[in-house]
């Protein structure tokens, strides 16, 4: 044991010793060791730690020293008293304030209470917009939104008191890993159940992002923080886009306008400092989505600046590259909720939803198709899935071609007359599919475009455009759905409806149709039908994905052909009967596993498919806004 | 009515005093003080600057200062005191951090988001600060100036100057212990 005199002495000599060099330092150190080894022994171990390279505690623990103080646990709080609320513990840090379970001495009930930082507050304005959205939100009363008891102040600290959820968030949640795809979508519907309410009511997050999801242990899903972000941002969005100063602003938050924190679920109008409308929280949901499958966010980067670069450039790698049985519909929704300009995203949550369920659904089916290897009895239905084609009179014969066909469809409920013409004609087969029957193996192919005439005020206006099918349509455009294919066969075409007492969802054929020879579905190879002929489906009024199934086969299909002769004026294609429906649905998505392999083929917006086997299903999805 | 507070502005200076005239007390309704103010400074850092790698702890420290302590009343020893004892919290919030998060890792538990942001970012301190702390303690107990420059110099980010003038020691006299205590810790952690 050394005494404090030791010490002295030792540094004494140590402070003499290290202004000697070499030789000198050497000699010194001998002296000391004749008088005392032991102390000699300790100086040359302190020379030798003194002379080695690196920069030990030169400069101070800069690096951990912010975050460690920021992470340290805010522990003042608990035992103050806030209002009628008396903290209880730590609960965490939030985006903007420390978080602590607190209990109501009024009520007796537990609540979360959210303390807001000066600088937040300061601003008395912003701080009355983000209480007024707040209680906005909370006022919808969704299940998923969280419930603020009361915004308050006391002694000049702002607090928010919530709800207590017991559970995680899903940040917490996901730092297990990534989720199976079940699980992505039941949080998926929730969060953009949630989103869609604030949205109608004009309420847009902001923030959507994992540390502002709670999970609770029974599932249920709440989303935090509504009208939070308003508090941050600038009551003047600045209107240039980004150019370097601006970043740099941006990312040193100094730049009102932008959300302060990890940049990662921004969207790109965000990442820039642009006016944020409902479609900004689309793009963060579809983060969310694509972090939720895959484990880590889309785009990343070892700083915030180049996270924003990822999120303005960069394409988001493919979900499979990570999750090799990630759905491709799963794919589709994150792509679109993803697109860089937002007028190509979902322009509406509600879409988005609407996605999300009939993938659940779809999924769900598929899961009991498995398990009872028997057909599902509660079939998927899809929201608001009516399409009608314009009032126009029947399609007339034309002696040039060949055959001509009227697709008819109609609506389920509203009683909306549809009534329209298919063209065949011969067609060369196109790049995209291959040829078929050049192997062994039977293999159906097939391939199809949308043919769209933009309409504005009830007129159409440009020249019929190709689309791709996978795009939000927008309500008012009209279009048509091409189909050829090499091969000769038989081609159903149903446009499934709403669920109906039973059940089952409606179907109303819309190929083969009243004019076509005898209702037959018999295409001869290189044929090209379009349906109709001459008049054009229109969406309905209301937001939706219509769903399409697309039946191509080498034989006649018994089910649908038992279903063809609703295509007639009268019927207007609507399946009257409950057991055909049956029929029709059990046959369908007993098929449906098995999917066909899709191209896209970007230049002339064509899908090409090809399934193995004799018989090809699908289901071309439409939504439209 | 209610009646509110004395916010914490108007009496850092006080508290400074009488726990500078020995009152001890006052150090404990100083800490809490100082350790909030500090958090607050830092994250506040942290966003403005967008990581911690441009943060010092120096500048943390004065802004704390200015912020809390009354200018017009404060006196040069008050000065010296506040980063004293600034550094002291800091130290404290660096080891527990450090201790939480070696407790995590031991754990297998997935760690916090703000440390795994830590870990992301590759934030790393380049030294163990539990070991260190440990090694100071013992340095502390038969040389406790020696102990006390470091805490100084690392864990406050205070210049040989600013060091010098909160120990009241000549700036020679600090250089010295500095390199020994150094020297001294080093050997202990064998860095």
């Amino acid at each position: 044991m050394k005494t404090p005199g030791d010490i002295r002495r030792l540094e004494e000599l140590f402070s003499q010793a290290v202004r000697l060099e070499g030789e000198e330092r050497v000699a010194f150190v001998a002296e000391v060791q004749t008088s005392d080894p032991d102390l000699a022994a300790e100086l040359a171990s302190l020379l030798e730690a003194h002379g080695r390279d690196g920069s030990f505690l030169a400069a101070p623990a800069h690096e951990v020293v912010a975050l460690a103080i920021a992470d340290a646990q805010p522990h003042f709080a608990v035992g103050r008293t806030l209002g009628r609320y008396q903290v209880v513990a730590p609960l965490g840090r939030g985006g903007m304030g420390e978080v602590y379970l607190a209990e109501d001495s009024q009520l007796g009930r537990k609540v979360a209470l959210k303390l807001l930082p000066g600088r937040y507050t300061d601003h008395k304005s912003r701080l009355r917009r983000f209480i007024q959205e707040a209680k906005a939100a909370s006022a919808l009363n969704h299940p998923n939104i969280i419930t603020i008891h009361e915004i308050g102040d006391s002694d000049g600290t702002h607090f928010i008191a919530t709800e207590f959820i017991e559970g995680d968030t899903l940040r917490r949640h996901l730092a297990n890993g990534r989720l199976a795809v079940t699980e992505v979508l039941d949080i998926a519907i929730q969060i953009a159940g949630a989103i869609e309410a604030a949205h109608e009511a004009g309420i847009v997050h902001r923030d959507i992002k994992p540390e502002n999801l709670m999970l609770r242990r029974d599932g249920y899903l709440k989303v935090l923080d509504f009208g939070l972000a308003k508090l941050t941002e600038a009551s003047t969005p600045p209107e240039q886009g980004l150019d370097s100063q601006n970043a740099t602003a941006m990312m040193n938050g100094t730049r009102p306008g932008t959300i302060l924190g990890t940049p990662q679920y921004m969207s790109p109008e965000q990442a820039r400092g642009l006016e944020l409308d409902a479609r900004s929280d689309i793009f963060s949901i579809g983060v969310v989505v694509y972090e939720m499958t895959t484990g880590h966010a889309p785009f990343t980067g070892d700083t915030n600046m180049d996270v924003a670069v990822a999120i303005l450039e960069k394409e988001s790698p493919p979900l499979t590259q990570f999750v090799p049985d990630a759905p491709a519909e799963l794919e589709r929704i994150v792509v679109k909720a993803l697109q860089k300009d937002r007028r190509q995203r979902y322009q509406t949550v509600r879409d988005m939803l609407l996605d999300l369920k009939a993938l659940k659904e779809e999924l769900a089916f598929d899961e009991r198709r498995v398990r009872s290897r028997g057909p599902g009895t509660n079939t998927a239905s899809m929201a608001a899935n009516v399409m009608t084609s314009e009032h126009r009179p029947h399609a007339v014969a034309r002696p040039d071609h060949r055959r001509l066909a009227v697709g008819l469809i109609v609506l389920a409920l509203v009683a909306a007359l549809a009534i329209g013409g298919a063209l065949l004609w011969p067609r060369p087969q196109p790049a995209s599919v291959p040829p078929a029957g050049a192997t062994s193996a039977p293999e159906r192919s097939l391939s199809y475009w949308i043919l769209v005439q933009k309409y504005r005020d009830g007129k159409p206006y440009q020249d019929p455009i190709r689309l791709r099918d996978d795009i939000n349509f927008e309500k008012d455009y009209r279009l048509r759905l091409n189909v050829a294919s090499s091969q000769s066969g038989y081609l159903y075409l149903l446009n499934e409806g709403p669920e109906l007492d039973g059940g089952t969802p409606s179907y109303v054929v819309m190929f083969p149709t009243a004019a076509t020879d005898q209702l037959s579905a018999r295409l001869e190879g290189n044929e090209q039908v379009q349906i109709p002929e001459q008049s054009w489906f229109r969406f309905d009024e209301q937001a939706g994905t219509e769903k399409i199934w697309l039946v191509w086969a080498d034989h006649a299909v018994d089910q649908l052909e038992a279903v063809k002769h609703f295509a007639n004026p009268r019927d207007k294609g609507l399946v009257a009967d409950a057991g055909l429906r049956a029929g029709i649905d059990e046959f369908l998505k007993s098929n449906s596993s098995s999917k066909p392999l899709v191209e896209r083929d970007d230049d002339n917006a064509e899908t090409a498919l090809r399934a193995n086997g004799d018989l090809l299903v699908h289901v071309i999805k439409l939504s439209h806004h | 009515m209610t009646e509110t507070g004395t916010p914490p502005l108007d009496n850092v200076s006080q508290l400074l005093a009488r726990w500078g005239s020995g009152d001890k007390a006052a150090l404990d309704e100083l800490v809490p003080i100082v350790y909030t103010e500090l958090r607050r400074l830092a994250r506040s850092h942290l966003r403005r600057i967008g990581g911690p790698q441009t943060l010092e702890p120096t500048a943390l420290v004065h802004e704390a200062y200015v912020q809390l302590a009354d200018q017009s009343s404060i006196s040069f020893e008050n000065r010296a005191q506040f980063f004293g004892l600034a550094a002291k919290v800091m130290r404290d919030i660096l080891v527990d951090h450090a201790r939480r998060r070696h407790a995590a890792k031991r754990e297998g538990n997935q760690l916090q988001v703000s440390l795994s942001v830590a870990d992301r970012i590759g934030n790393k301190p380049a030294v163990d600060l539990l070991a260190l702390d440990l090694a100071m303690q013992r340095l502390a107990e038969t040389g406790s100036e020696y102990s006390r420059v470091v805490e100084l110099r690392f864990f406050g980010g205070l210049t040989i100057e600013e060091t010098a003038e909160a120990m009241n020691l000549s700036h020679a006299t600090v250089e010295r212990y500095w390199s020994f205590a150094r020297a001294w810790l080093r050997r202990e952690l064998g860095s």
